[in-house]
Formats: structure tokens, C-alpha cells, sequence
């Protein structure tokens, strides 16, 4: 047990309208699960500057002069992020005051997110993370250059909020034939987040009838862990299906695997878990 | 390359990059030209050769937002090679000194950088100002007046023109000076020495070319000497400009992409009929005022095409004087003035390595030549000082006629011999114990100092005892890979 106790379940804030449903997301898994809980807070450099100097002449001590100055400048700028950062996290870890949670801790980092969470990945148990960030607008319907950043960079579970808090009473496994759908399924087995919860397992195909063995392997598997389920066949485009179908059967989240393609083929192709971040609804956990 | 990366390197600051590309571009065109004619080429081969460098460096470079072109360091190794053999072979050596540094790169060279000191990179600087003032000493002697008042004006305007209200933080200087001196010559029609005067300026875009030369071996072998001095020189001012840029920025860079990135561009430039050049501290300072991104380095090298392909009429007309003065203020202020105030305080093997690697770059003309017995310099200091770091305290058990040894410290190379003087080989005693388990025998020089000092002793007719050899001569780390192991060097340092 002493390797997993070094491991946290790490909820990522930004001061978003989000946060609250972040942390008490977060809070719920950090339970189910019996784990410590992180929040994090990076702090971004961006490139940008504020001061533009347009004379370009070489005078004595420059690099020296500069150096003072860059650094001042920074220093102000970190100073004020770093108290911002401060007060977000104070106010978090005072919403999960009382909650029945091993222990939180607070850490602020410097650098982008998906920097910050390779540097984290060994403590990280599950990532909660938000599918909007500060600085997206509301109504950007696409997925933030920064989110799909740290998805790719980061082999860990990663549950991504999108919407109000509500204990999930049922999930949708978007199941098929690959490494990380399995492990999805061995995880729904395992964890006792998912113990209360329906699971129905469905599997898309583009033509019907094939594939029947693939869900009758993960019937025996779901029914063996003792969970309560329902499998489905659906055929059609998996994207729209899949989501159709949790829509009609109201269901809470999904859990999926994600980039099971190479690179290349997402590239050309987009990637079909991009796709289904981008069209659901609700909140989706992604098995890497 | 992951493509968020690039995006953010290319596009995260778009306003201040191309802001600062104009003003970089204005600023190395004065430069290129005098590169130019220190090398002893027509002004356009400075010029295509920092329009080169500068895009092929943006896209390839491991440094964004530091500025690469045609530099006085490689220029100055260039002068003898165009005076015997002519500008075809440099252009050859040009590109044969980016194959050497691409190879470089792949061979990981860049790690050696950590050799090199803070002295001797104060010292490399001093040296490259110097030798840009002493190169423009020929402009400036069996001249008349005109020409120095010209330069007096141009270096005040320079240096006052910032302090004008408004305007002055504008326009970049320099750019005030070319202008305000061309005009009074024009003016007042003062018969001096132009830039149309020192060679051919670009007429047109640069073209693709393959140098005009023998491919034999006799040219390679008179080429490549210069092509390891360019190529050494160019990566040596490349990765400290890159490291200065790092700390300004508090970003990190790719030393080894940075190298390669040099060699691609050097062989671009040599192609497109260009000198090789480097990285330049000066203006990637002026830079990084206020761009960071790989688009500022583009934009510097574009718009100074574009800038001397349309102006390269009016260009002709600059007096040199005005040049004199910009390449006087780039010397100031490339010389460090505050290693003049360490002098006093630093310790006095700081200053030797700064002031011998100062020496000889002048003397020599070759940058390579000053860092290189920098280096050797700062290495012999270093090992004089870990001599200090070694003692032999000894006892003598009179009951068992055992004289102990007990050897602390590191023995190496150049503390072997002492390391054997604190023996009392004449000392006529039963058994004789040398205890090395807190001593460090870091080459086989030590190892053989202690073969010596046992045979000695036994030729007294003493035993010897060696003790604790194994942990003593886990040091000889040539044998494991110490670096990366904490627990490693905790065994090999404890006690220290």
C-alpha cells in the first residue's frame, strides 16, 4: 500500500466557473476511492510582453541591465499570480472542510499545464480536470489547446468536468475492441468509485452484426465483478451513436479509453476521442 | 515537436516579434556590411548570409528568439583564407564548418560548454569587442578630419538621440545616425569613403548556388582549418548566447538542436552565397527586448532582405564613418566594463584566465585559440587547487612496532607526489599499515603512487598492510557511471 499512498488524486484549478464543480468532483472520487487528495495550481509564463523598446542601440552593461529589470518585472508579475493562486486554493481546500477525505494538500507549480503534470505524473492516482479553463469563452464549443495538451501528455485516468456536480448514478463505457477500452473495463471491475453505479456497456460499429463476441466477453467480465449493467449493439457513425444513446438513457458520464490510433492517423483522420470530448455533454473519464 | 509548442514559439507574441524583427533588421544590416569588409568580402555577402542565417535558424534552431547572422567572431577567422584563395573557398568553407557542427550536434559536443568558465567567457566577450574596435582602426588612420568629426557626431547622436522627448525611444539610434550622417555628406559635399566604395551591394535576391571550386582533396585540406575555427567559434558564441538568453528569458533551450540548427544554417547561407556566421549576443539582447519567439528571428532576416534589396541603391551612399560609429557602439557594448571594477575583487586565478584568454584571442585573431587555454587554464587552477585537498596523518604503535598511515583527501595526477612525500620511507620499522578509506584515488597516476610507496617500504624491510582499498578506489570512476545516482556519490563523497 505505501507506493499508493504517494499517490493523490489531483484536482487542477484555474479559478474557472468550474472550480467548484472541480473540487467536488474531485472530493467524491477522492473518497470512493480512499485516496489523498491534490489541488494544483499552475502558474503560466506566457510570451507575450507587455513593453515594446524600440531603440536598438548597444549600450555599456546591457545584458546586465536587462537581466535587473526582466527579473523585476517577473518577479512582481509571479508575486501577484502566486497570492491569486493562494487564495484559490484556500478557498477550495475550505469547501472540503469536514468532508471524510484522507488528507488534502495544496501545491502551486510554475509553467503550463501539461508541463506541470508530466512533472507530477508519478503522484498522480486520477486527474480532475475542467473541460473549460479560465481563459476559454463560454461559448467555445471547441476543446482547449491546453486540455488536449495535457491529455496527450499524461498516462494516467483523467476525468474531465463538464457541468454541475451531481453524484453519477449510471455511466456509459464506450467499449471496443482496444487496449485502453479494456482497461477501462478492468477498472469499472475493480474501483469502488463505480460500485453503485449502472454501467451500460455499448459498442458502436459501422456495420451491424459483427463484433457480438467483444460484448459477450465484457458481460461475463461485468458480471463476475457483481456490478449492475447492460450492454448494447449499436451501428451507425460511433460518434453520434454512442452519444444518442447516453442521451436517451439519460446517462450521468462516460468512460472511455483514449488515443488508441497513432498519432499520424489522428492527425489526418482527427481524433475520435477528441471528438467525443468535444460533442458530450457531460463528464467523460479517459483510461490512457 | 509537439505542435502546441510550436505554435506558441512562432506565434505567442506576434506584435512585439515582428516589432522587434524591424528593429534587430535595421540594426544588423550596418553589421553585416562591416562583417563584410572585415572579412574582406563585397558588403552583399555579409548581407545574404544574416538573411540566411536568421530565417533558417528561426525554423531549425533550438533557441527561439536569439538572433543568428553574419558576426565579427567567424568574419575575423575568415580574412586570410579570402586574401589567398578567394571568396569561392569560403563559401565552400562556410558549408564544410555547418557539416562539422551539425556533426557536432549529433555527437552531443554542446555538453562540453560546462568547461567553459565564467572568466573565460567574460574573456571571450572583451576579446570579440576589442578585436571589432581594432578592426575598425584601418577606417580610421590616414583619413582627414572630416572623417573623424563625422564619427565624433555619429557616436554622439548614437548615444544622445535616446534622450530626445518622444522620438528618441522611436527610432532606433543607429538608424538616426546612417541617416542624419549620409545627408550632411551629401549636403555639404565631403569627399569620403562610402559603403559603395568597399564593394558590391545585393541587386537582387540571393540565388542558389554551388561554390565554384575544385572537389579535391587539396582544397579540402585547405579549407577545413578554417572550417573547425568557424565552426568551433560560431557553436562556442551560439551556446554562451543561448545560455545567456536563458537566464533573461528564465526559459530553457535545445543546446543540441541549437547546434545542429547552426550547422543547417551555415551550410544554407554558404549555398546562397553567404559567409558563415553565429549566434550574436548583442542583438539578441536588443532582441529579447522585446521579442521572444522564433517569428522575431524570422522577421529580422526578412525584412533585411526586403530592406537591402530595395534600399541598396541609397545604401551605397552611407559614409563609413557612420559604420565606424555603429560598430564602436557595438564594441562597448559587447566589452563586460564590470569585469574592469572584479579585477580588484575577484581572486587573482579568475583574472589570469580572463586576461590570458583576452591575450591571446588579440594576439591570435582567433577566438578559439583564447577560450581553448582559457579552459586549459581554468582545469590546471582547478587541479592545483584539489592538491590542497589531501593530508596523511601517521602514528606509531610502539607495543606492536606498527607505524599507521592514515591517507585523507584526493589523490590524483597532481597530488601523487605528495601524496608519496609524507612517507618516511627511512624510518626502519616492523609493519607498516597505509589506511586509504577515507582517501579517493581518482586515476591510475594515484594507484601507481601507492605501488611505488608499498614497494619502497617493503624494500626496508617492512609489511605492509593496505587498508580499506576498495572503498578508496571506487573513485577510479572511469570505471561506473557515477552521474545520476545520488546513493553513488553519497558512498564515493561520504565523509566530505
Amino acid at each position: 500500500m505505501q507506493s499508493l499512498e504517494k499517490q493523490w488524486v489531483t484536482a487542477c484549478l484555474d479559478g474557472s466557473n468550474l472550480t467548484n464543480d472541480i473540487i467536488d468532483y474531485a472530493a467524491w472520487i477522492a473518497e470512493k476511492v480512499n485516496s489523498p487528495l491534490e489541488l494544483l495550481h499552475s502558474i503560466e509564463h506566457s510570451l507575450l510582453l507587455a513593453n515594446i523598446d524600440q531603440t536598438g542601440n548597444l549600450v555599456p552593461n546591457m545584458a546586465d541591465n536587462l537581466m535587473a529589470v526582466l527579473s523585476e518585472e517577473e518577479a512582481n508579475e509571479n508575486k501577484l499570480h502566486i497570492q491569486e493562486g493562494k487564495a484559490l486554493l484556500a478557498r477550495a481546500k475550505d469547501r472540503l472542510k469536514g468532508r471524510p477525505i484522507k488528507d488534502v494538500i495544496t501545491k502551486q507549480r510554475h509553467g503550463s499545464l501539461s508541463e506541470c503534470l508530466m512533472d507530477l505524473e508519478d503522484e498522480i492516482r486520477v486527474l480532475v480536470v475542467g473541460f473549460r479553463g479560465k481563459t476559454t469563452p463560454e461559448d467555445e464549443t471547441g476543446i482547449s489547446e491546453q486540455l488536449e495538451e495535457s491529455i496527450r501528455a499524461l498516462h494516467k485516468p483523467i476525468f474531465i468536468v463538464n457541468g454541475d456536480f451531481a453524484v453519477p448514478q449510471s455511466l456509459m463505457l464506450a467499449y471496443n475492441n482496444t487496449d485502453g477500452a479494456k482497461k477501462a473495463l478492468d477498472m469499472i471491475c475493480r474501483s469502488p468509485l463505480f460500485e453503485d453505479m449502472t454501467i451500460h456497456c455499448v459498442h458502436a460499429v459501422k456495420e451491424s452484426g459483427a463484433d457480438k463476441d467483444i460484448l459477450q466477453q465484457a458481460a461475463e467480465q461485468l458480471s463476475l465483478s457483481g456490478r449492475r449493467f447492460e450492454t448494447a449493439l449499436l451501428s451507425g457513425d460511433p460518434q453520434t451513436e454512442l452519444l444518442a444513446y447516453q442521451a436517451k438513457h439519460h446517462l450521468d458520464m462516460t468512460v472511455m479509453g483514449a488515443f488508441n490510433h497513432g498519432k499520424l492517423r489522428s492527425l489526418f483522420f482527427g481524433s475520435f476521442t477528441l471528438k467525443m470530448l468535444k460533442n458530450n455533454q457531460k463528464s467523460v473519464l479517459l483510461i490512457r | 515537436m509537439r505542435l502546441s509548442q510550436l505554435k506558441k514559439d512562432w506565434l505567442g507574441n506576434i506584435r512585439g516579434d515582428i516589432l522587434a524583427g524591424i528593429v534587430v533588421a535595421l540594426a544588423l544590416i550596418p553589421e553585416a556590411i562591416a562583417f563584410s569588409i572585415i572579412a574582406g568580402v563585397d558588403p552583399k555577402i555579409g548581407l545574404y548570409a544574416s538573411f540566411a542565417i536568421a530565417v533558417i535558424i528561426a525554423i531549425v534552431g533550438g533557441r527561439p528568439g536569439m538572433i543568428s547572422a553574419a558576426t565579427a567572431a567567424a568574419a575575423l577567422l575568415m580574412v586570410t583564407l579570402v586574401k589567398d584563395h578567394g571568396l569561392q573557398y569560403l563559401l565552400a568553407a562556410s558549408i564544410l564548418a555547418g557539416v562539422l557542427q551539425v556533426i557536432a550536434g549529433y555527437l552531443n559536443l554542446h555538453q562540453l560548454i560546462s568547461f567553459i568558465s565564467r572568466s573565460v567567457m567574460v574573456g571571450f566577450l572583451n576579446a570579440l569587442a576589442i578585436l571589432i574596435f581594432m578592426a575598425q582602426l584601418p577606417e580610421l588612420t590616414n583619413v582627414t578630419w572630416h572623417v573623424y568629426a563625422l564619427t565624433a557626431l555619429g557616436l554622439a547622436i548614437i548615444y544622445l538621440f535616446p534622450y530626445v522627448p518622444k522620438i528618441g525611444t522611436l527610432l532606433p539610434s543607429p538608424l538616426v545616425t546612417i541617416i542624419v550622417l549620409s545627408a550632411l555628406v551629401i549636403a555639404l559635399d565631403i569627399d569620403v569613403r562610402t559603403i559603395g566604395d568597399m564593394g558590391q551591394l545585393p541587386d537582387t535576391l540571393p540565388i542558389f548556388l554551388w561554390p565554384d571550386i575544385p572537389l579535391t582533396l587539396e582544397t579540402l585540406w585547405i579549407i577545413l582549418p578554417y572550417s573547425i575555427a568557424i565552426a568551433v567559434v560560431g557553436l562556442l558564441e551560439s551556446l554562451m548566447t543561448a545560455q545567456v538568453i536563458d537566464e533573461m528569458t528564465d526559459t530553457d533551450s535545445d543546446k543540441r538542436r541549437e547546434c545542429k540548427g547552426q550547422g543547417i544554417a551555415n551550410i544554407g547561407s554558404g549555398l546562397l552565397g553567404g559567409m558563415a556566421g553565429c549566434a550574436m549576443i548583442g542583438q539578441s539582447i536588443i532582441n529579447v527586448k522585446s521579442g521572444r519567439g522564433r517569428l522575431s528571428t524570422f522577421s529580422a532576416g526578412l525584412f533585411l532582405l526586403i530592406m537591402v534589396v530595395f534600399i541598396a541603391d541609397y545604401l551605397s551612399v552611407v559614409p563609413m564613418a557612420a559604420l565606424v560609429a555603429i560598430m564602436i557602439m557595438v564594441s562597448i557594448g559587447t566589452f563586460n566594463w564590470q569585469s574592469l571594477k572584479d579585477l580588484r575583487t575577484n581572486p587573482p586565478q579568475a583574472t589570469i584566465i580572463m586576461l590570458s584568454t583576452v591575450t591571446v584571442t588579440v594576439y591570435t585573431h582567433n577566438l578559439a585559440f583564447g577560450v581553448i587555454t582559457g579552459v586549459v587554464l581554468a582545469s590546471l587552477f582547478m587541479a592545483g587547487r584539489l592538491r590542497e585537498y589531501m593530508y596523511i596523518d601517521s602514528q606509531y604503535d610502539e607495543s606492536t612496532q606498527t607505524r599507521t598511515y592514515l591517507v585523507i583527501g584526493q589523490v590524483f595526477f597532481n597530488s601523487s607526489e605528495k601524496f608519496i612525500s609524507y612517507f618516511d620511507f627511512k624510518e626502519a620499522v616492523d609493519k607498516v599499515i597505509i589506511d586509504v578509506h577515507r582517501a579517493h584515488f581518482w586515476d591510475i597516476s594515484a594507484i601507481h603512487a601507492l605501488d611505488k610507496v608499498v614497494i619502497k617500504l617493503r624494500r626496508e624491510g617492512a609489511d605492509v598492510e593496505i587498508m580499506g582499498l576498495n572503498e578508496a578506489s571506487e573513485t577510479l570512476v572511469d570505471k561506473f557511471a557515477v552521474h545520476d545516482k545520488p546513493e553513488k556519490i553519497e558512498k564515493v563523497m561520504g565523509g566530505h
